[in-house]
This record gives C-alpha cells, structure tokens and sequence, in this order.
C-alpha cells in the first residue's frame, strides 16, 4: 500500500522496545519491529493476545515510553514531539482520575493540561459530558462513578482538545453492552468528523463492527495488516450442504465427488479441486443431510463440483460462502502453525 | 500554554490538599496554638492566662516588656515547636502521597500524554507540594503577626521571615521524599526514610553542637590552666615573702603573739604547699587537654564538613531567632547574669577574708574569670553559631536539594512508566 506520509495519522517504521523486568532484570523484547500505518479518517483497531505489545505500543506513541529503536511520525510530525500531544487524546487502560473532582473539574483539568483555553475547556467540558452521557453527573465527585462513568468521563478528557488522532486503549473495559454500544456509535461519530480513532481493545467483536483496518499483534510482531476484507478474503470459502432420499448420504457423496477425492486420505473425508483448493467433506448421521467444504472464494469454481452432485440426483439444500470473522483471524494469527496450539501469551523473553 | 497548564496543576494542588483532612486539621491546630499564644499574657504583677493572674518576681513588665514576651513565646512554641515539628510532621504525612499517587499507572500516562515536557511537569508537580506548608505558614504568620501586634503592641513584620524560612526547612526534607517517592512509589517508604533522615540531620546537629561545647570547655579549660601557670608563682611569690616577713620576730612579742604568728606561718606554709601543688598539677594536666583538644577539633571538623554537605534544618529556622532576637538582648542578658555572680563571688571573698586575712585569695588574683566558665562557653558557642553565614546556611542547603532534585528529575524524565 502505497500512501502518502501525510495522508497518514500514524506511520511506524522498525519499532522495538526491550526493557528490564523484575528484581533479576529479565530481558523482555516488548515489540520487535513494528511495521504500521494508519490513514486519516479511519477507525483502526489493534488487537493481540494479553503481553503482545500494544499497550506498550500505544504508550512510545504518547512518550510514556520511549523505543529502542525505529522511527516513525504521527500526524505528520515524528514520534516523541511533545507539541503534538496536543493534537491526540488518549485513554488509558487502566486510568486512575483524581478522585477529589467531578467529571466536569477532570475534563476541565486535562483540557488545560492539553493548553486548551479556559472558555473553550469550559464549553467543550459541557459538550463532551452531554456526548457521552454524563451530563447528568458531571458535577459529582470521580469517587462516586462505576467503572462504565469513570469511563465515559476518560473518553470526555480525551476528546476535550478537539484532537486529530484519538488513542482509546480498551475503551470497553468493564462497560455494560448498553455503554458498549455507546463507545461505539461514539467512534462512529468522530469518524464521520473526519477523526482518526485508534483503538486497542480485546473485543474482536465490536472491532469488527467499527474498524475500517486492523492490525493483530503477536508476541511483538504485526502478525497481519490492512482492511478487515482484505485480510479475510483469501480465507473465504464456500460450504455446501447437500441431502439424498435414502440414508446413504454419505455414500452418494463420495461417488459424486470421487474424481477430486484423495485416496485413503482418512476415508474419503478431503479432496482437492482441480486449482488446488481444498475440499472437506462432513458427515453426521447417514440420514442427515452432509457438508462440502470447498477452500475457495471463487463461485465459478463451485459449479463443477455442484453439477456434479447434481448429476448423481443429490438435493442441494443450500450453498453458501463463508467470511471468516475477525476471531477467526485473530485465532489463526495466535495459533503456532506447526503445534496447532495457542502461542503463549506475554512478550517474547530475550533481546 | 505555560501559565495555562502551570495554573491547572496549582489550582489541582489546592483542590487535593482542600479534600485532605490533614489540611484541614493542622490549619485548626494553628489556629488553637495562635489562639493559646493569645491567650498567654504579662503584666506588671507577672503572668496572666485569660482572667487568671500568676504574680511572679523576676517575670513581669518590669523586666520584660510584653513586646519581647510575646516575641520570646512565638519563637519558643508557635515556631520551634509548632512549625519546626508538629506542623511539619503533618505537612510531611501529607504531601509524601503526592509524588507515589503521580507516578502510579494509570495516572502518569494521562499526564505524560499531555503536549507539557516531563521536567517543567515534574518541577511544576513538585513545587506544587510545597502549597501545603506555604499556605499553612502563612496563615499561622498573619495570626501570630496580629497578636503580638494587638497583644503587645509591636508590629513585628519579621515574623514574615517565618515564611520562606519555614518553606526552605520543609524543602530540604520535601525533596529526600520526592526522590524516594519517585523511586520507590510507595508513600509509607517515602514518609519513613524522610523521617529517618530528618533524625539523621537532627543527630547529626546534636553532634556537632556537642562537639563544639566540648572543644570550647576544652579551649577554655587550657586558657585557665595558662592563666593560673602564670598567675600562681607571683602569689607563691607572695606567700614566701609574708613567710619571711613572719618569720622574723619583732623586738618584744609576747608568748601569745608569737603562737599566733607561728600558728599564721604554719597556715601560710600549708597554703604555699597547696600553692605549689596546684602550679605542679596545672602544668601536668596541660598536655593532656592539648590531646584532647587535638581530638575534638578534628572530630568537630569531620562533623562541620560532613554537616556542610547536609541541609541545615535547625540553623535554617535558627536564622529567624537571629532577627527576631538580637545578639545584644543576649549580651544584655549574660552581663546581667554575670553581674549577678561575681556579686556573690564577692561576698563569699569578703567573708573568708574576715575569717583568715593572711591566707592568699584561692582565685590567685584570677579576678572573675574562673566562675564565668559556663557563661563564656555558652557565649563562644552562640557566638560561633551566630556567626555562621546565611550563605552558609541556606547555600549549602539548597545545593543539597538541587542535588537531590537534579537526580529525582534526571530520573523522572528518563524512566518508561
């Protein structure tokens, strides 16, 4: 993908960030080589199993810490520019606000802190807590919130800057599916202001709703990258279902399909098609109806194997393709190929 | 954008000591001390504490005017004991939460995220902690102020000295528990080695002080002993030649006259032994105080040197003692004590002078130097202490506390949190 620095919120090249932990200094190599962009305008999610590096990420991106190595810019200026922080808001994951203030005095007081003049915090504090539903408690103490206020509140202080670029590091965090929805339509909404909405979360299903691209993260590395489409279509694929009127489903089947069979593969069970693709063939009980699994997108090369089926009197109940969902991704991209096992969670040991 | 963010964090330092109990009851504190102070009053039968009356001889406005009583009262409990240690320990209770709550996850990152450098933001964060004392001491100096104003009738503006003074005492002890705060994050670690290393200074200056009262005796003792070696062969001198004298008998002397003179000879020659004693143990002793103040000076200079290091925290809050009360109402003071005692010295002569005339004064002419031993050593020791400089003091301190903050913000700003 080829786009301009400046058409970019975020642009990392080479990332890595090694550090220290613990009382015997264990080496810990955070990220290794982080490779990301993120456009204008997009709503981009990172995703990663627990100690995959996006938290750590997120804070080389606001200076918390710094990297190792590599360089990169966000909104067009490069990672570590103080000036710029004031045109990013940023949730933390686990923030602690004062808690002698009301939601309005932490909007307010952050807004200040981001150089945001007194009227504008003011006005703009009013806005925020009505936009995320706090205008109601806006002048009761922190201590008093649930966690789904705290949050909502953390989401006003973000945006009190009018910010270009927001960072929302898992702004679903112990919110109910009501408020859930709301952080949602909220991203929406600074989307279609023309806000870039960076978020970190584990919910791979409210990613897959809002994000325009993901990156998955593993163990410090960007495992993939690009548009939820993008990266699920060659992982698309199209499941037939299929019936007969005795109760030799299974048999009907094999003889159908035999000349793409491959011979004593687990009984007859997978085959490939004559591009290659991979097919599956699955059985319950002989007077069930059987499912093909055939491992491509591509309609036209379905048609063959359906005539075929067809052709041998079978009744096709249904045809359909498969998307793959994010978690399928996600499952795939933490999966050790050669296990078939989850990788371990946390960050690779060593530098 | 500066003053913008300077001011948030200002007006946040306030709003958090405001939701601090702590704040709230050390400012009722002082405000009970103050108020006891006032209540506390002279006139010229003696003390009064509300409508009660204490006659006392020597504590009256005859002696004292209430001006200085009230001075001499805000020194002693509003300010060497209320500010210098109550009031501080509170302050350092409840500010040493300050930089542990700052640095904690979750709080840093959203401060840090913001477009303001990690030293101007430490510094400000810092600085901001000192509002806990700056607002208590100033308020406990507006009050104290109007009292001795009212009560005796002297507008003391140096009681404002208190206030930078105060402010620079709790400083020097601020900063030890940022630092450890900031390593650490724990406020009762951040607390505790600020209280420990309060009582290492407050050791540290006992030492030195007692040191220097033990090198003064020692000098003081060596000038006595040079005095009595030079003074004693001049009333050995004496005694012999009134032996002589006594020795020969006049032309006529009755049997009574001559047991009296006898009797005066042997007293005489029992006072020249004792004369001579007296010389041979002075020079023997010299050589031994010499060692011994070879010893305390050198331990004095460790200690001074190792002291020059530290923050001064007595001193610092002693420097409001040097305005408040002038060395001249010390000297004032000593003189009258010592009018005092050589006025009894006196009379103890005269009395054994009428009793035995022929026997040399015990002092050997030493005038009365002799018994103001205690007063000249706390003299010199006030002196010495007095005339350390306010540079001194105060510079020494504050590169201490640059020091200790130039590692705390060093680290602050090169730390991933």
């Amino acid at each position: 993908m080829a786009t301009a620095t400046a058409d970019l919120a975020l642009d990392l090249k080479d990332v890595d960030k090694s550090y220290a932990a613990g009382w015997f200094k264990r080496g810990v190599h955070a990220l290794r080589g982080i490779d990301m962009h993120v456009g204008r305008g997009e709503v981009f999610g990172l995703l990663g199993p627990n100690g995959a590096g996006k938290s750590t990420l997120i804070k080389i991106l606001i200076t918390v810490i710094s990297p190792t190595r590599g360089q990169g810019t966000m909104l067009g200026q490069r990672i570590g520019d103080k000036a710029t922080l004031g045109r990013v808001g940023y949730l933390p994951e686990h923030h602690r606000f004062p808690d002698y203030l009301t939601g309005r005095q932490v909007v307010e007081f952050y807004g200040a802190m981001s150089g945001v003049s007194r009227s504008d915090r003011k006005r703009r504090a009013a806005e925020l807590l009505d936009f995320v539903g706090m205008a109601r408690w806006a002048d009761t103490k922190v201590r008093g919130y649930s966690k789904g206020m705290r949050q909502r509140v953390g989401i006003a202080q973000a945006l009190v800057n009018d910010p270009e670029l927001v960072l929302l590091d898992e702004p679903t965090d112990g919110v109910d599916p009501v408020g859930r929805r709301d952080i949602r339509e909220m991203c929406q909404t600074l989307k279609d202001r023309g806000k870039t909405v960076f978020l970190n979360s584990h919910l791979l299903s409210e990613l897959e709703m809002i994000c325009d691209r993901v990156a998955i993260l593993v163990q410090g590395r960007v495992a993939s990258q690009g548009t939820i489409d993008s990266l699920t279509t060659h992982r698309q694929r199209y499941e037939i279902e299929v019936s007969s009127e005795d109760s030799h489903v299974d048999t009907h089947v094999r003889q159908a399909l035999a000349p793409w069979l491959l011979p004593g593969d687990g009984g007859g069970l997978s085959g490939a098609l004559p591009g290659g693709e991979r097919m599956e063939l699955q059985f319950d009980q002989p007077h069930e109806p059987a499912r093909i699994i055939l491992g491509t997108s591509d309609a036209a090369r379905v048609q063959g194997v359906l005539d075929a089926l067809r052709a041998r009197g079978l009744t096709l109940r249904a045809v359909r393709p498969i998307r793959p969902s994010l978690e399928d991704l996600f499952m795939e991209a933490v999966t050790d190929p050669q296990t078939g096992r989850a990788l371990a969670p946390g960050a690779k040991e060593g530098a | 954008m500066v003053l913008t963010q300077t001011m948030a964090m200002l007006v946040d330092a306030y709003r958090e000591l405001n939701s601090r109990k702590m704040f709230w009851i050390t400012l009722v504190l002082s405000g009970i001390v103050v108020a006891g102070i006032a209540c506390v009053g002279i006139d010229k039968n003696g003390l009064t504490v509300l409508w009660w009356s204490f006659p006392l001889d020597l504590f009256n406005t005859t002696y004292l005017s209430a001006a200085a009583f009230y001075k001499q009262v805000f020194l002693t409990l509003g300010f060497n004991i209320w500010l210098s240690w109550v009031a501080t320990i509170l302050a350092l209770i409840s500010t040493a939460s300050i930089i542990p709550e700052f640095v904690t996850g979750g709080s840093i990152e959203l401060s840090l995220s913001k477009p303001i450098a990690r030293l101007r933001l430490f510094l400000t964060k810092c600085m901001a902690g000192l509002l806990f004392v700056g607002l208590q001491v100033s308020v406990f100096a507006v009050a104290s102020f109007l009292v001795i104003g009212l009560r005796g009738g002297d507008w003391e503006w140096a009681i404002f000295y208190s206030i930078p003074l105060v402010l620079l005492f709790f400083s020097y002890l601020y900063c030890v528990g940022v630092l450890v705060g900031l390593l650490t994050r724990s406020t009762i670690a951040a607390l505790l080695l600020t209280l420990l290393f309060w009582f290492v200074l407050f050791v540290l200056h006992a030492g030195e002080q007692g040191v220097l009262s033990f090198k003064l005796r020692n000098e003081q003792a060596l000038a006595e002993i040079d005095r009595q070696v030079a003074a004693l062969p001049a009333t050995i001198e004496k005694t012999q030649a009134r032996i002589t004298d006594l020795g020969t008998p006049p032309a006529q002397e009755s049997d009574d006259d001559r047991a009296k003179r006898e009797g005066r000879i042997a007293t005489l020659q029992a006072s020249l032994a004792g004369l001579q004693l007296r010389l041979n143990n002075e020079k023997a002793k010299r050589p031994e105080y010499e060692s011994t103040l070879s010893t305390l000076t050198k331990w004095h200079t460790g200690l001074f040197a190792v002291k020059t290091l530290l923050p001064k925290t007595t001193e610092t809050m002693a420097l409001l003692e040097r305005r408040l009360v002038p060395m001249d109402d010390f000297a004032r003071l000593r003189e009258a004590q010592d009018e005092r005692r050589s006025e009894r010295r006196r009379e103890r002569e005269e009395r054994r002078s009428a009793r035995d005339p022929d026997v040399p004064s015990v002092e050997a002419g030493n005038g009365d130097g002799g018994g103001n031993f205690e007063t000249e050593v706390s003299r010199r020791q006030q002196e010495i202490v007095r005339s350390r400089s306010v540079l001194w003091v105060i510079g020494t301190s504050l590169a201490f506390q640059l020091v200790v903050l130039g590692i705390a913000c060093w680290i602050f700003t090169r730390r991933d949190f």
